[in-house]
């Protein structure tokens, strides 16, 4: 049968699914786990539409509760003044954000199609796609292996009869043509492709967004089973149009219903305690905007108590310091630069954590691996060798890694075949038993032993990232190129000290699907330490320095680059290349070595009070447990609670707490002539901790479909996802025990604050050259205030790009109950 | 154009898209049976929606690219489809024009 869609040339369909896919964002596979905005696609609604996009699509408020609301009312993070405000503002449209007006219903006129039946079957053949079960694997798109299956398929069978399946078997070769074909059965015209497309794509946002990731975010040439978009939507559509066309022959549970908030039971604009001020200006507004009034009310109370912390800092610099230490702008980076800082003459300096290095690296013995934020390409490819002498014990090295990595393949394998896993748990589980429980009652001790057999087995050689262009295939002009922009960008192009520290992070926990979303994101998910040793190689080679020295950044012949790794979950600071550090730094290097183990046991102490409160252990010890604990399901807290990205010289923040809640990105306006250092920053770090706090923000408010749940309960899916139990769709966003305590949200879901110190003028500039920005600010996606100079008043940017001044005095925040701690100073006092 | 130059008319068609579309936009040739294209990424540009940056530095995907293709006549009303659907919610433009080239079975 030909209706338009198969009549038609394809292109209007791939055109259309783009557009259905665009309320869909990508999910990483999780040993390369980045946080997204799930609506980054979408951004140019604005934030307020989108969210009623998500309404009707998902079927989720994407605003705290009014539970929340109160919650933060009586506990001090807001006062009625704050919510009056945010009200009046509302009312008088003096936030509404820029852009066309979108009619959100034309993004999902049709409530999603969610039989739990055919999500089942879905999800079972994409599991078993992607982990090369079906013929033609890998190289075989998903569509035609399972078009040639499902024949045999008695899922199918008892879903949809035998008619049904055969149907199914009958359908077109291509995907394209399989959902023209599908689109004509059930009598689509050409309008309402995109909204049956959307439905689709609702109805399971776990696999659609791995197959979203896999078409438009994935390396191209990436090698294993590619899960394509257009195949996915394909087989699901197909299965859908069945099942319409014949009528079920399962349970037809229609699934789960949309779980709208009910308006009437639960309305913000009656928060019990609110002032009766407060109260008649939400009055004029509908639950929907009395909620946007809500959400704004707890970010200006935010951005007063930060400014005002700002306002009130005397800054001030480290003259001559013994060292320059170069931090990833990571909220966490924020708490070890601050103790290090207490801890000797330090100047610390925030730079995203692939220090501008589009870096390809291969490790002595190790696949390649990205190391850079997803919105760029490598471009520059390093290895690991032996360093000169040492070549014999970096053999012994690749030897032992090439054991084990046999050992694990033979493992995985023989965990696979037939009855071989019953035998392997029998014969095994002598020793297993034994180490199991070892690992159980003594995860520290444990992992200590483990680490000193590893270290036999596997020893250690010192070796070296080469930076020479004969063996790196980067020219010195490029290695110039590349320094000069990361020390301007940062601001450090002169005063350099004897050692400067690039110090990248990552994050040690054991038995956790999640780790990478503690590592480093700038390094695309990845541990940051060999994109630090990679930098300091280019740094420290005099070639470098000399055409660095002709651009007028002069680093003494005296200054050594020293990378460095920062352990999020221990804060241990490990110093890296140990053997490549010239004899005459080796005191400095000691001294920085003790220093620095001060400052990460003080802010284990810090962290320890938020995720252990009441804990009387040794900081110390109790965080290098929780590390190597296996069954820890909280062994740090990651970026929960972040909420403002700082742009500027660390004067500007220098000794206050900012409680590791602020991205801190290094910038100088004063050598930065041009903006361009500006726009890097705002147009690249800035997306990435944008992405981040909407990740975080998401998954905190509408946890049922942006949160993937319980950790306790997940299951492993071919590598690439989670699942809740055994099957069904994966999970998108974070797991639960990443930002819940229990019931009570840790994390607190606010849209980023960017703070800039920069002459508003350029500010603006930077805006008016690059959409992405306007987008972001304009559509009220990210709150911006900014300073001229340290001595300027603070004012903040409208939606329309105008700048207004901020009042503290109308910044009031009342006095908090008595035996209530609301800042973090004040729960480690009491 | 001169009968003894011995070229072959086709159609030129060039869109100018915000990088994250380029994919899509290769996708689209690659449906309609393009055998190849050329893109130009990072360039900038004035629209109606404001002035774009050209290359970023430490982001790829949110700069502007121009993609050029060339096809015999009778497979651009499939492309127009699907390119003009494209741009009815993105910014870009796109320009058609007659062209003429030397090797045409390198375009079939």
């Amino acid at each position: 049968m030909t209706g338009t869609a198969t009549a038609g040339g394809r292109a209007r369909l791939l055109v259309e699914l783009d557009e259905a896919a665009r309320v869909i964002g990508p999910l990483w596979p999780l040993g390369r786990f980045i946080a997204v905005n799930p609506f980054w696609d979408l951004r140019q609604l604005g934030f307020d539409t989108v969210l009623s996009v998500a309404r009707l699509a998902f079927g989720v408020e994407g605003r705290p509760s009014p539970e929340y609301f109160a919650d933060a009312l009586a506990s001090g993070r807001v006062t009625s003044a704050d919510v009056e405000r945010a009200a009046d503002e509302l009312a008088h449209g003096a936030v509404d954000p820029v852009g066309p007006t979108v009619d959100p219903a034309g993004w999902c006129p049709r409530p999603p199609t969610s039989a739990v039946d055919v999500n089942r079957e879905v999800a079972k053949w994409c599991s078993a796609f992607l982990s090369a079960k079906l013929p033609g694997a890998p190289d075989a798109a998903f569509y035609p292996s399972w078009r040639q299956v499902v024949r045999f398929d008695p899922g199918a069978r008892s879903l949809l009869g035998r008619p049904g399946r055969a149907l199914l078997a009958r359908l077109p070769e291509r995907a394209e043509d399989g959902l023209a074909w599908c689109l004509d059965e059930l009598g689509l015209d050409r309008d309402q492709w995109r909204g049956e497309l959307v439905s689709q794509l609702v109805a399971m946002p776990g696999w659609a967004a791995h197959a979203k990731w896999r078409s438009r975010w994935a390396p191209p040439g990436l090698p294993g089973p590619a899960l394509d978009l257009m195949d996915f939507v394909a087989v699901r559509l197909a299965y859908d149009t069945v099942l319409r066309r014949e009528g079920p022959v399962g349970s037809g549970d229609p699934g789960p219903v949309a779980r709208t908030r009910d308006a009437n039971v639960h309305d913000p604009r009656s928060v019990a305690g609110l002032s009766t001020a407060a109260r008649s200006s939400l009055a004029p507004l509908d639950p929907d905007r009395a909620g946007a009034a809500w959400l704004l009310a707890l970010e200006h109370a935010y951005r007063d108590e930060l400014l005002g912390q700002l306002a009130a800092t005397t800054g001030g610099s480290t003259p001559e310091p013994d060292a320059q230490v170069v931090c990833c702008i990571d909220v966490r980076s924020e708490g070890i630069r601050r103790h290090l800082e207490s801890e000797g003459r330090y100047e610390t300096f925030g730079f995203a954590g692939f220090f501008g290095l589009p870096l390809r690296y291969r490790g002595l013995g190790a696949e390649p691996v990205d190391l850079l934020p997803v919105l760029l390409s490598p471009s520059v490819d390093l290895e690991e060798h032996a360093a000169s002498g040492q070549e014999a014990l970096a053999q012994r090295r690749l030897a032992g890694v090439q054991v084990q990595a046999q050992g694990r393949f033979a493992f995985a394998r023989t965990r696979e075949h037939g009855v071989a896993p019953f035998m392997l748990a029998e014969a095994g589980g002598f020793v297993a038993a034994p180490l199991l429980a070892a690992k159980t009652v003594r995860p520290a001790r444990f992992a200590r032993a483990r680490g000193r057999l590893w270290s036999a087995l596997v020893p250690a050689a010192p070796t070296r990232i080469d930076a020479e262009p004969e063996l790196s295939g980067m020219v010195d002009e490029e290695q110039a190129l590349f320094a000069e922009t990361a020390l301007t960008t940062m601001g450090l192009t002169a005063g350099f000290a004897p050692l400067v520290v690039l110090c990248g992070h990552g994050s040690t926990t054991e038995n956790n699907p999640y780790a990478a979303s503690l590592d480093c994101g700038a390094c695309g998910g990845n541990r940051g330490g060999a994109s630090a040793r990679a930098a300091c190689a280019i740094l420290n080679r005099r070639s470098v320095r000399s055409m660095l020295a002709g651009r007028g950044i002069v680093i003494p012949d005296g200054t050594h680059f020293v990378a460095a790794e920062h352990d999020t979950a221990t804060d241990a600071v490990s110093l890296l290349d140990l053997h490549l550090v010239p004899e005459g730094h080796h005191e400095a290097v000691a001294r920085l070595r003790d220093d620095l183990a001060r400052a990460g046991a003080a802010l284990a102490r810090e962290r320890l009070a938020e995720l252990d409160p009441g804990s009387r252990g040794d900081p110390v010890e109790s965080v290098h447990r929780r590390s190597a604990d296996w069954a820890e399901l909280q062994p740090e807290w990651g970026l929960a609670r972040n909420a403002s990205f700082i742009v500027g010289p660390r004067s500007m923040t220098m000794g206050s707490d900012l409680g590791r809640r602020a991205f801190l990105h290094s910038y100088d306006a004063e050598i930065d002539f041009d903006g361009t250092a500006l726009e890097t920053i705002l147009t690249a770090p800035m997306v990435v901790a944008h992405w981040i706090n909407m990740q975080y923000y998401f998954s905190t408010v509408a946890p049922e479909v942006f949160a993937a749940g319980d950790k306790t309960v997940h299951n492993i899916v071919a590598g690439c996802g989670v699942t809740e139990g055994a099957g069904g769709d994966l999970k998108i966003g974070l797991p639960l025990q990443s930002l819940f305590v229990g019931d009570r949200a840790f994390h607190e879901p606010l849209r980023l604050l960017t703070v800039v110190e920069a002459p508003i003028p350029r500010i603006d500039e930077v805006i008016a050259r690059n959409p992405v920005l306007r987008e972001l600010f304009g559509g009220q996606w990210v709150h911006l205030a900014a300073r001229d100079s340290r001595r300027a008043p603070w004012r903040l940017r409208r939606a329309d790009g105008s700048w207004v001044p901020w009042d503290p005095t109308t910044a009031t925040m009342c006095p908090p109950p008595a035996d209530m701690p609301t800042t973090r100073q004040e729960a480690r006092r009491g | 154009m001169d009968d003894a130059w011995q070229l072959t008319e086709m159609t030129k068609i060039e869109v100018v898209v915000g990088g994250e579309e380029s994919a899509a936009v290769a996708d689209l040739f690659a449906e309609v049976g393009a055998t190849g294209f050329t893109a130009v990424s990072n360039v900038s540009g004035l629209g109606h929606d404001g002035y774009h940056q050209g290359r970023l530095l430490f982001n790829d995907r949110n700069g502007l690219a121009l993609m050029m293709v060339v096809l015999p006549s009778d497979r651009v009303a499939d492309l127009l489809d699907g390119l003009r659907a494209l741009l009815a919610s993105r910014p870009g433009v796109l320009m058609v024009s007659d062209t003429y080239v030397s090797r045409p079975e390198y375009f079939r």
